[in-house]
This record gives C-alpha cells, sequence and structure tokens, in this order.
C-alpha cells in the first residue's frame, strides 16, 4: 500500500471514530458548525473594523444564543404540555387516516368491483403503541440530553470562533514535508466550497420556512410556524424536499378536521409557490453550482442515506458527497503533478 | 526603554533562538518593508517552520504553489528543467508570486544541504489582511512593488517570470 493512502486511510478511520464517541453531542457540534460558518465573517468585519476578537465574538455570539435560548425554553414548554395529549391526538389522527382509507377503499371498490380491505389494514397498525407518548414522557433522558447539547452551544462556539484558526493551523503542520502545500490547497478548496454551499443551505431553509409560514397562516393551519419550519427542513432534502414537506400538514389535516380536497389543494399551493420561488430565485443564486452532483447520483445517495441515517443522513449527504469529490478531484490532481 | 537602548543591552553571545532568528529573517524581507514590528510578529506567528534533508524537494516544477518562503538556515537551490538557476542563503525570500495567484511552480527548489525553512501560506496571508485592513494594504503594496521590479528586471534581460522562485535578497529592497 502506498504511504498517502495509508495515511489516508488511518485519517478516515480517526474521523470514524471521534464521530462515532461524539455522537450523543451532535446536535450541539452541528450547531456550533452552523454558528462558526455563519458568524466567522461577522466576526471578521467586526475584527477589520477595530473591535477586539473577543468583543467581536461576544458581540456575533449574543443575538442567536439569545434566539437559542428563547427556542429552548419553548422546547421545554410545548413539550411539557403537549406530550399528556399526544396519546389522544395520535388515536385521533389514526382514526382519521382509517376514514380517509375507507372512503378511498369505498371508491375503489366502485370503480374496480373487489374490496381491497386496506382500511382494516390500517387500522391494524398501532401508531399509538408505536409512537409511545407516555414512555417519552416519563423517560426524561433524550430531553436532558438535548438540553444538555443547547447548553453546550454557547461555550463550544464561542472556542470554535476564537481557537478554530490556530487549532487547523497545527493540524496542517502535522503534514509531510512533500504534502504541506498540497494539504492546505485542499483544505482552502474544501473549505470554500463548503462553507458556500452550507450557507447557502441555511439561507434556502430560512427563506423557504418563511414563504410557507406565511401561506399556511392565510389558509388557516394550525401552528403555521412550526409546519414553515418542518418544511424548511426537508427542502433542504434534494428532490424529495417537497414530497417530505408534503407530510407535516396533510397529517395534521387528517388528525383536525379530516381530508378535505379543497385544504388539500390550498396545502399544495402554499408548497408549490414556496418551492417555485426556491427552484426559480434561492437556488440559482445561492446553491447554483457549488456541489456539481449527477441528479441520479445524488437522487441514489439521498434513498440510501435516508434509509441508513434517516432525515439527517438525507440533509447532510449532498454535501459530504460533494466535500468527498473535491478532496478526490484534489488529491488526484495534486499526485499526478510532477 | 528605546528600541535602540534594547539592542545596546542585549548580549551579542547569546545565541538567538529559531523564533527569533525567523521573525527577524521575515522582516527583512520586502514583503514586510516598514510594516510595524508588532504587525510584522503577528504575521510571522502565523508561519510555518519546515525541515529539510539535502536532496528532499520544497516543491517541484509545475506544482500548485499556495506559500512563499524564507531560508532560516541552509541552502536551498532552486532548478528548472534540470539546470540550476540559483543557490539560495539563508535570509533569502522566494516563492512570493504564489502569494497572489494559483499557478502552477515554474521552478523546482531542493534543499542542498539541512535546511529549515519558513512558509507564509497565502491563506493565511488573506485572512491576516482581512482581519487588518490597514496593515494588509501595505503588505500587498509591498507584494505588487516586488512583482513589479521583478517584471522590470525580467523585461531589461529578456525574461519574464510568470511564477516566481526567483530569489529575493532579504536585505535587499526594490
Amino acid at each position: 500500500m502506498k504511504p498517502w493512502l495509508s495515511r489516508m486511510a488511518i485519517g478516515a478511520l480517526m474521523v470514524a471514530a471521534a464521530g462515532y464517541l461524539l455522537t450523543p453531542l451532535w446536535i450541539a457540534a452541528l450547531l456550533c458548525i452552523l454558528f462558526y460558518l455563519l458568524l466567522e465573517p461577522v466576526v471578521s468585519s467586526l475584527q477589520a473594523a477595530g473591535v477586539r476578537k473577543d468583543l467581536a465574538i461576544a458581540t456575533a455570539l449574543l443575538p442567536p444564543l439569545i434566539g437559542l435560548v428563547y427556542f429552548a425554553v419553548y422546547l421545554v414548554d410545548a413539550g411539557r404540555e403537549y406530550l399528556p395529549q399526544a396519546g389522544a391526538d395520535i388515536e385521533q389522527l389514526q382514526q382519521g387516516i382509517t376514514r380517509t382509507i375507507a372512503g378511498f377503499d369505498i371508491h375503489l371498490e366502485s370503480i374496480l368491483g373487489t374490496q381491497l380491505q386496506l382500511a382494516n389494514q390500517v387500522a391494524a397498525l398501532d401508531l399509538r403503541g408505536w409512537i409511545q407518548p407516555e414512555r417519552l414522557l416519563a423517560s426524561t433522558s433524550w430531553l436532558a440530553n438535548v438540553l444538555l447539547n443547547l447548553a453546550l452551544v454557547p461555550p463550544l462556539a464561542w472556542f470554535f470562533l476564537r481557537d478554530y484558526q490556530s487549532w487547523r493551523d497545527r493540524a496542517l503542520s502535522l503534514l509531510p514535508n512533500h504534502q504541506f502545500e498540497l494539504g492546505w490547497l485542499m483544505y482552502h478548496r474544501v473549505c470554500n466550497r463548503l462553507q458556500a454551499y452550507l450557507r447557502g443551505l441555511v439561507l434556502q431553509a430560512l427563506i423557504l420556512a418563511s414563504i410557507t409560514s406565511v401561506g399556511f397562516w392565510l389558509i388557516g393551519m394550525p401552528s403555521p410556524l412550526l409546519l414553515g419550519a418542518l418544511t424548511g427542513v426537508a427542502g433542504l432534502v434534494p428532490y424529495l424536499g417537497p414530497v417530505l414537506a408534503l407530510i407535516a400538514p396533510v397529517m395534521m389535516m387528517i388528525a383536525g378536521p379530516g381530508l378535505d380536497p379543497g385544504t388539500l389543494l390550498e396545502i399544495i399551493l402554499v408548497l408549490a409557490v414556496g418551492f417555485g420561488f426556491d427552484n426559480a430565485v434561492v437556488i440559482p443564486f445561492m446553491l447554483a453550482g457549488s456541489v456539481n452532483l449527477h441528479p441520479v447520483v445524488a437522487m441514489v445517495a439521498v434513498v440510501v442515506a435516508g434509509h441508513v441515517g434517516g432525515i439527517t443522513g438525507m440533509v447532510l449527504v449532498i454535501p459530504l458527497l460533494g466535500m468527498l469529490r473535491i478532496i478526490i478531484e484534489t488529491t488526484y490532481r495534486g499526485l499526478r503533478s510532477p | 526603554m528605546s528600541h535602540s537602548q534594547r539592542h545596546l543591552w542585549e548580549n551579542p553571545f547569546r545565541r538567538k533562538d529559531t523564533a527569533t532568528e525567523t521573525r527577524e529573517a521575515w522582516r527583512k524581507t520586502p514583503l514586510l518593508h516598514d510594516i510595524p514590528a508588532s504587525v510584522c510578529n503577528k504575521l510571522v506567528e502565523r508561519t510555518h517552520l519546515r525541515h529539510y534533508q539535502p536532496g528532499e524537494y520544497l516543491f517541484r516544477e509545475g506544482e500548485a504553489g499556495v506559500s512563499a518562503a524564507v531560508i532560516i538556515a541552509g541552502k536551498i537551490a532552486i532548478q528548472s528543467d534540470d539546470k540550476r538557476i540559483a543557490e539560495l542563503q539563508p535570509g533569502d525570500f522566494f516563492g512570493e508570486a504564489a502569494l497572489l495567484q494559483d499557478a502552477p511552480r515554474s521552478a523546482s527548489a531542493i534543499a542542498m544541504t539541512e535546511a529549515t525553512v519558513s512558509f507564509l501560506v497565502r491563506f493565511q496571508l488573506e485572512e491576516f489582511v482581512r482581519h487588518r485592513p490597514g496593515a494588509g494594504l501595505e503588505i500587498m503594496t509591498n507584494l505588487a512593488r516586488l512583482l513589479v521590479a521583478r517584471l522590470h528586471r525580467g523585461n531589461r534581460g529578456g525574461i519574464v517570470e510568470q511564477t516566481s522562485s526567483e530569489p529575493q535578497a532579504g536585505a535587499e529592497h526594490p
């Protein structure tokens, strides 16, 4: 095995091991990285204006941290209020789905002349037992974990913003002489494209969430902000985003007044406007060309990642594949040079 | 105590450490000409000291260059197409064109003896300039002067170097 290949393999193994060990802290790590990517230009601008580094970091961190504390308090309150009644809501949702499928069954029977009995199969599903809200409420470990992650964000983000560059310099200094410049070049290219891409993704999610929140509010859906936020997250999944975004409002509609074609059409219209604006304006101007993956590769990757890592895997797979592609391309180009 | 007074009381027999040597070597380069010492020191903190064995390549012709270098100790040979162009001594500054653009190296640099070289990476210089635009402007102006002087020399000699591996003596200034 060539030395560079073994070094890369060792590096990949170390990254994988670190990733495995930090699994309980992935929310904090993800938020810190996002804070760093979004706030680093603000800190740089403040420093360029003559503000001391520590003060610049504090100034940049304060507004998002206030938002985070507000969100954490809201999460705890909402969880405490909602979880006791979640069981009844889930039962209502299951009844709503069964009613809708039964209607569909009757419709199919009148057309095809055969009874598929889909409603019985849906009724046999035990959604309440599957979700187990009481157990969720009784077990506070998940809530404690989320709160611990959120509590770790301010100090971690602070140290990230303050010390990241010196950590990076030390890490790149470990490269052997003949790979020193190539290492820096690779790092720079990967970072540039990845930063642009992730910043674009955050802005894309915010814009989509804002547009659809307003839309859901206008058509009278309950919790428009929550539905908008879920749409914003779903929009991060390439190609399958619009379908995923449809799930939450449709479920909410079924759980409430039941399936209504007029409301369904309104939901589709809101999503069409949001995703239309996203595809026509946001993606071409903010994300175009940042990760040039073939649509087939992207779609297969999203489906496989969804199977392995759920919604998180679906959201992260495209940036990770893009990063891998840039690393391989740059390494190959570097190794081919005399 | 002023700088001259401090200089007077320095022990002339005390051996300088590598960090001091690196700082002084960089401060004598045309890149940091007329830049305040405190700013120079902040920039030099970001440079990377690397050690080479005789015959080891610092970089090869055609490779992408991302850094300029100052020799702290040892001798470096610059060669193109297996032809030796120059021999560089401690204090010599070279590879500065890589601080501006992503172009391939126009020549190779090889350690002739055991050598210690300090590298300034373009991306770190860019970060430094972003954080300190005032000093950054002066450094970039120095870099532009350096490259223009090289262009004039090239025109007079009939050779225009696209990218640099030509040395600049530390004390020399265009």
